[in-house]
């Protein structure tokens, strides 16, 4: 199988779903996968943007990781460029009378997933 | 290729039949491969002389060819019918209970999953809630009709 | 309401084990994701933007007071602790993780609950007018119908792998309240010149990308050809239903690219070539059905009551929640109690745990532990003395549930969008919000009357706004979420899709913009006139004029 390529521009970062638990995650620079977007390893340089490709298609084979892509990076301000993303990265924007997306991730701590 | 039924999994690799064009266009021939949207009105006038039917499933997501399975059963074919492609084992007892006999897929998908899963799929489910959908190996007991008679011995 | 037998349960257990099975299969990678996708999907489990979101069916719409305990039990267990009730009367949660998803499974099978089917390219949930069995104007309760078809559509080995979704809707009412003709399958129950009850079918509905009405198909179908009829219809789909593009996948494009006369020819020679006896089930197993609905033991009761009358007088949020939320029941004294989910500040269709436990409370004192989910996301109580309905909303009130607004402008349908689904281009949930604040004054909600807003965040239009009165679809273009209109659509035995006014909005803009429709309709209506029939009578064009306004 050939690895996942990106098709954007400037900085990458690739991010997927936990297989298991099923949150957003993202690639950090060990290749491991956090559920926090500051932890994500961001990118232009092609070596290592192909390393990650390969890194995430073998935890998809591995069953850690699912649906993984390459997102683009706003370079002005380290977040990602797409809208959609943007929801991604911070959970719904309106949980009426409940902890926020955000509150939750904090009482339940980051989530860690790597191969070994 | 691998064919799986519910008396044995063989690795035989079967011929492939000739395709439903060249059968029609010859006089001769037992077996035919029909595509997934195969006209079986074509195939009618021939069909007593048909030993065996392969019936191609060009994804596993495609189920035409359980209809068309329904379809040749009701139009009288007696003959081996087999369903061709990629199905996975949860799809193996759907392919026998609408009619067909067993299921050739391609060898990745068999090593995948091997042969225990297509055989344990067979035991996931002894009761169905289709009338004409029983199969003696897999959903043995129609709902409806269970019930039914459990009705009259009342 | 439905009860399961001993078959029933043994059918779920399976079904439960083979899908805990299937989870093992995927963990340890013999299914991959794209073998799994729709395995998962044909027992309601989505990976969505953020999650996982699981779907558990809610057959017709109808639940009673201890399922809906146990879904409150699951939302605290598995989720967040909340769920949300959706256009098929079913409710998501939207947090689960895989490997908890087969013991919610088990959890639901306890109270005679299941997740088959609520997605995936097979037959979907059945829904149905949330009034069944309390209306004043149906034929007869089309649940034993619709739990007929629950059971005949459950892992159906032919029609488990369809070009695409298949959603059937029952009514039995010449007021539809199940939006039949937005289906793939519409059927109403109705009785023919010789007073026998049969079915008239309608064909090739949906919404998406492509709106249809469907086309009425057979006029009668009697009773015992139902499922043959079905079969038929379900096998020319299977068979000659487009693969080559998903959105052209639906039987709607079907019916419209054979044309009706054609298709029902098929559907005809299909149903002549099969023995309808062999696939038919038999009047007992349908009378043993249908005794499981069987109406309460209602009192005979007087539909005055002078209390009640003066509490109404006495308090006008009472008396514009009697009028908006009551409906009218088929026995003297009894009232049909619609809880309104669409609070001004909340997510519609949204009900948190402890909502659910205050609302099967209600049942079982009221109700006879029985209660609905509406197509429009709310609950009904449909067995209601009249003479308790002041207890009930005074419990209402405590739970947050008292909005008196059934019907009307802050009623809104509305799709998850872009705060929670995958598919999204826009958010649809900060639009009803901002709606509903902008028509706050129940008051002026009153002045208003009937009015049908319904959003989608994306074209694939789960928030039905072709249907809508007025109907909202949001967009996105370049990280700027834009919202189009389309007017005068309707979901009822009038359906018709509504007209696209043209050029898309800004969230400002669409709020100022409907704002200015709803007074020009004021002004404009004669006499009791709703909005739609304002809109039928003088067209669109007015009403493009106010809409771009500023513009």
């Amino acid at each position: 199988m050939s690895s996942l390529k990106h098709k954007g521009k400037g900085p990458q970062v690739m991010t997927a779903n936990g297989l298991r638990q099923g949150p957003v995650v993202y690639m950090r620079k060990d290749y491991s996968w956090s559920t926090v977007f500051a932890e994500a390893l961001q990118t232009e340089d092609e070596a290592i943007i192909a390393a990650m490709g390969e890194a995430a298609q073998s935890a998809s084979e591995a069953n850690l990781i699912v649906g993984a892509y390459f997102i683009d990076i706003d370079p002005a301000t380290s977040e990602p460029a797409r809208y959609r993303e943007r929801f991604r990265m911070n959970g719904p924007s309106f949980d009426p009378g409940r902890p926020t997306h955000i509150e939750h991730a904090e009482k339940t701590g980051p989530i860690h997933l790597s191969e070994t | 290729m691998p064919i799986i039924n519910s008396k044995a999994i063989a690795s035989a690799q079967g011929d492939t039949p000739p395709t439903m064009e060249d059968f029609l266009a010859g006089n001769e021939g037992d077996s035919v491969l029909l595509p997934p949207d195969a006209n079986l009105e074509a195939l009618a006038p021939r069909l007593s002389g048909l030993r065996s039917i392969d019936v191609e499933f060009p994804a596993f997501t495609d189920g035409r060819g359980f209809s068309i399975a329904k379809q040749l059963r009701r139009m009288g074919f007696e003959g081996a019918l087999t369903a061709a492609g990629p199905l996975i084992p949860d799809q193996y007892v759907y392919a026998l209970q609408c009619g067909f006999d067993q299921v050739k897929i391609d060898a990745e998908t068999f090593e995948r999953f091997g042969a225990d899963d297509f055989t344990a799929a067979l035991d996931a489910f002894s009761l169905t809630y289709q009338r004409g959908y029983i199969h003696a190996a897999g959903p043995s007991v129609n709902v409806f009709e269970a019930r039914a008679a459990a009705r009259s011995k009342k | 309401m439905y009860r399961y037998d001993e078959f029933d349960t043994q059918f779920v257990k399976s079904r439960t084990a083979q899908f805990r099975e299937q989870v093992v299969r995927r963990l340890d990678g013999r299914l991959t994701e794209d073998q799994f996708r729709p395995l998962r999907l044909m027992n309601g489990l989505y990976l969505q933007l953020h999650a996982y979101m699981l779907r558990v069916a809610v057959p017709y719409g109808t639940l009673s007071s201890d399922q809906l305990r146990q879904l409150a039990h699951i939302g605290e267990k598995y989720d967040r602790g909340y769920g949300h009730v959706t256009t098929r009367q079913n409710i998501q949660f939207n947090w689960p993780e895989l490997v908890d998803v087969p013991n919610i499974l088990d959890d639901l099978a306890a109270v005679e609950m299941h997740a088959i089917q609520t997605s995936g390219n097979c037959i979907r949930n059945v829904t149905s007018d949330p009034w069944a069995g309390a209306a004043k104007d149906e034929v007869e309760d089309p649940r034993p119908t619709c739990e007929l078809l629950r059971q005949w559509s459950s892992l159906h080995p032919e029609f488990t792998f369809l070009p695409r979704k298949f959603k059937i809707a029952v009514t039995a009412s010449e007021n539809d309240r199940a939006a039949i003709r937005a289906h793939d399958i519409g059927i109403k129950i109705v009785r023919n010149e010789a007073g026998e009850v049969g079915y008239h079918i309608y064909v090739g509905g949906g919404l998406g990308r492509t709106p249809i009405i469907a086309e009425s198909l057979n006029e009668f179908v009697s009773r015992e050809d139902l499922l043959p009829y079905l079969e038929a219809i379900m096998r020319v789909y299977n068979r000659y239903g487009r693969r080559d593009n998903k959105y052209k996948a639906r039987i709607k494009i079907l019916v419209q690219e054979t044309g009706i006369k054609q298709f029902t020819q098929d559907v005809d020679a299909e149903y002549a070539a099969m023995t309808p006896a062999d696939v038919a089930v038999g009047p007992e197993e349908l009378k043993r059905i249908a005794a499981y609905f069987a109406a309460p033991k209602f009192e005979t009761l007087s539909d005055k009551d002078e209390a009640f009358d003066k509490a109404v007088i006495l308090d006008p949020a009472l008396s514009r929640w009697t009028q908006n939320n009551l409906g009218q029941h088929r026995k003297a004294g009894y009232t049909i109690v619609n809880i309104s989910l669409k609070p001004t500040d909340g997510a519609p269709g949204d009900i948190t745990s402890e909502q659910m436990r205050a609302v099967a409370d209600l049942a079982d004192k009221y109700s006879f532990s029985e209660l609905r989910f509406t197509h429009e996301q709310n609950v009904v109580l449909p067995h209601v003395k009249r003479a308790d309905a002041l207890a009930i909303y005074k419990a209402l009130q405590d739970a947050g549930l008292a909005d008196a607004n059934i019907g009307k402008v802050t009623d809104i349908i509305c799709c998850p969008g872009m705060d929670y689904c995958a598919l999204a281009t826009a958010r649809s949930i900060p639009i009803s919000q901002a709606i509903a604040q902008r028509f706050a004054d129940p008051e002026r909600q009153h002045i208003i009357g009937e009015m049908k807003i319904k959003i989608s965040g994306c074209i694939n239009a789960c928030g039905h706004h072709h249907v809508g009165h007025i109907g909202i679809l949001g967009l996105e273009k370049a990280g700027v979420e834009f919202y189009q209109l389309t007017l005068g659509g309707d979901a009822t035995e009038t359906a018709v899709v509504g007209d696209r006014t043209g050029k898309g909005l800004s969230q400002t803009e669409l709020i100022d913009g409907i704002e200015r429709i709803v007074e020009f309709y004021i002004e404009t209506r004669e006499g009791q006139e709703r909005f739609l029939d304002t809109y039928r009578r003088v067209g669109i064009a007015p009403f493009k004029e106010v809409l771009y306004a500023d513009h």
